[in-house]
C-alpha cells in the first residue's frame, strides 16, 4: 500500500485515526493515519443492525408469550447462544430452555443475576420487561 | 549493546497499527530498550491465516490473520530472551490491588481487556471482544491513565470499568491477565531470534496437514465461499462476506494490515542482518497485502450488490490468489541460506 493509498474515508469506527504501514517514495515503511475504510464501516453497521432485528423480533415474541425475554436481552447485547451459555457457564441446552416463557417464570434470582451480570441489565429490568410491554 | 532496566518510566505514547504487538513494542521500549512494532510481530512468529468454521465470534467462522493472543508476548519472551512478569487472577480485588502497587513503583503495566467496557474505545459498537490490549501507564485518585496502543493520544478511563473489562467473560476471557517487562538479557543475538521466527511461521503457513491453518485454510475459506455462490439466502451471503471483510479490515488490524507489518519487519531485518534476500521477501510481502486490500474491495462490492444473487466466483478467486502470492513468499524465505 502506498501512503496515498490509506483509506479517509471519514467513517470511523474508533474515536482515533488508525494507523497503517504504508509504502512511500523511497520504499521505506512509513505509520500513516487513516480515517476510516467505509465498506468496513458499513460491514460493521449491518452486522449490527442484524443483531438490532434480531433483538425487535424477539420482543414481539416476548409479547405474544412465545419466547422469554432473555432472548431479547441476548441479542442486544450482542451474543448468540453458545456465547451466551458459554459466558454464564450454563448448557446450550438449559439456556435454549429458558428462552421459554414458563420455565423462565420458574427461574430463581440466582440463575438470573447471572444472566443479568452477563447481559449489563439489572435483575429487575429482565423480570419486568413483559410487564412494560403489555 | 547494553540494556538497563528502567525502574521509574517516564512515560511515551507510541501509536502502532495492532494493538498487542503495538503494546509489547511500546512497553519494551519504555522500559529501555528500543523494539519496533514490527520487530516484534514479527520475532514472535505471529503472522498466521487461521480458518475456523466451528468457532463462532458473533455468529460467523472466526477467521483470524495471526497467531491467538498472547502469543506476541510468549513469543517475544521466548525468542529474544525478555522476560516479561505475567499473571491472571482469580480474585478481582487483589488484581486491582496489585495493578495500583505496580503503578505507584512507576511500573507502566499491559493489560487484556474486553474492549467493549472502555467508555473511550469504540461507543457505537459495543460488541463483546475480549482480546484487545492495552497499557496503564499511572493513576489519579480513581482514574487510571491509559496509553492504548492504537489511539493517537492518552486517555483516562474510571476503576471501575478496568474491572469489568479486565474480568470480563467468554471466549479468551482476559482473566485481569497483565504483564510487563522484568528483565532484559545483556545481549541480543538478532540473527538467531529471527532465523528461528521466520523458520517457524514458514512452517506454520506452509503446514500440509490441516485445512483451517496457514495457506491451506486461506483456500478453504475461498472453496466455502465459492461454494456461496447463487445461494438464495443473499442475507446470509452478506453477512458472511461482511465478516471476512470487518476481520481483515476494520477489527483490530486485519489481515492486510498484518501482512504490511510483516512486510516492515522483513525489511528491518534485512538492513539489521545485512541480507539483501529478505529484503525482496518484504517487497513480496506487500505486494501480498495489496492483495489482500483488493479482494476485501471485491466482498465490498458484492455487499452493496442489490440483485437477488451474488457472484461469489470472483470473490473466492480473489482470495485464491492471496493464497497464491503469500506462498510464494513463504517458499522465497524458505530458500533462504542462513549461513
Amino acid at each position: 500500500m502506498k501512503v496515498n493509498e490509506v483509506p479517509q474515508d471519514g467513517k470511523r469506527t474508533m474515536r482515533t485515526r488508525m494507523v497503517h504501514y504504508a509504502v512511500d517514495d523511497n520504499g521505506e515503511f512509513v505509520k500513516v493515519g487513516s480515517d476510516g475504510w467505509e465498506p468496513g464501516y458499513r460491514a460493521l453497521i449491518n452486522l449490527r443492525e442484524d443483531f438490532d432485528a434480531r433483538a425487535e423480533d424477539a420482543k414481539e415474541r416476548v409479547k405474544c408469550g412465545q419466547t422469554s425475554p432473555l432472548e431479547y436481552f441476548m441479542h442486544r447485547a450482542y451474543m448468540e447462544l453458545p456465547t451466551l451459555a458459554q459466558m454464564t457457564g450454563l448448557s446450550q441446552r438449559k439456556v435454549k430452555k429458558h428462552f421459554d416463557p414458563r420455565a423462565f417464570e420458574k427461574l430463581d434470582d440466582a440463575t438470573l443475576q447471572k444472566y443479568a451480570t452477563v447481559l449489563l441489565v439489572d435483575l429487575a429490568t429482565i423480570k419486568d420487561f413483559k410487564k412494560g410491554l403489555l | 549493546m547494553n540494556h538497563k532496566l528502567r525502574q521509574n518510566v517516564e512515560w511515551t505514547h507510541y501509536q502502532g497499527g495492532h494493538c498487542e504487538s503495538a503494546g509489547v513494542s511500546s512497553l519494551v521500549t519504555n522500559y529501555g530498550l528500543d523494539l519496533s512494532e514490527p520487530m516484534a510481530f514479527g520475532v514472535s512468529n505471529s503472522i498466521m491465516f487461521i480458518y475456523f468454521p466451528f468457532v463462532k465470534v458473533w455468529g460467523m467462522p472466526l477467521i483470524s490473520y495471526r497467531m491467538m493472543p498472547r502469543s506476541i508476548i510468549n513469543g517475544v519472551q521466548k525468542n529474544l530472551g525478555i522476560r516479561f512478569f505475567t499473571r491472571t487472577y482469580k480474585d478481582q480485588d487483589a488484581a486491582m490491588q496489585e495493578l495500583d502497587d505496580l503503578l505507584d513503583r512507576g511500573k507502566p503495566v499491559g493489560l487484556q481487556v474486553s474492549a467493549s467496557f472502555l467508555a473511550y474505545f469504540c461507543p457505537d459498537f459495543n460488541m463483546p471482544f475480549n482480546a484487545h490490549t492495552t497499557i496503564i501507564y499511572g493513576r489519579e485518585g480513581d482514574e487510571y491513565l491509559v496509553s492504548d496502543p492504537i489511539f493517537e493520544y492518552t486517555t483516562r478511563v474510571t476503576r471501575d470499568q478496568v474491572r469489568k473489562a479486565r474480568f470480563a467473560l467468554g471466549q479468551n476471557a482476559p482473566r485481569g491477565y497483565c504483564f510487563y517487562p522484568e528483565y532484559f538479557p545483556e545481549t541480543i543475538d538478532y540473527r538467531k531470534a529471527i532465523r528461528k521466527a521466520i523458520k517457524k511461521s514458514v512452517t506454520m503457513m506452509l503446514q500440509p496437514m490441516m485445512p483451517w491453518v496457514g495457506i491451506r485454510a486461506i483456500n478453504t475459506m475461498a472453496r466455502r465461499i465459492e461454494k456461496l455462490n447463487g445461494s438464495p439466502d443473499t442475507k446470509y451471503v452478506k453477512n458472511y462476506l461482511g465478516n471476512i471483510m470487518t476481520f481483515q479490515e476494520e477489527v483490530g488490524t486485519g489481515g492486510g494490515g498484518f501482512r504490511f507489518i510483516y512486510a516492515a519487519f522483513l525489511k528491518e531485518a534485512s538492513q539489521l542482518l545485512g541480507m539483501p534476500e529478505l529484503l525482496e521477501a518484504s517487497r513480496k510481502m506487500v505486494a501480498v497485502g495489496d492483495l489482500w486490500r483488493q479482494a476485501a474491495l471485491g466482498c465490498a462490492k458484492a455487499f452493496r450488490e442489490k440483485a437477488g444473487s451474488i457472484d461469489t466466483i470472483q470473490i473466492a478467486a480473489a482470495f485464491r490468489e492471496c493464497a497464491k502470492a503469500e506462498k510464494d513468499v513463504y517458499l522465497t524465505l524458505k530458500k533462504i541460506r542462513w549461513k
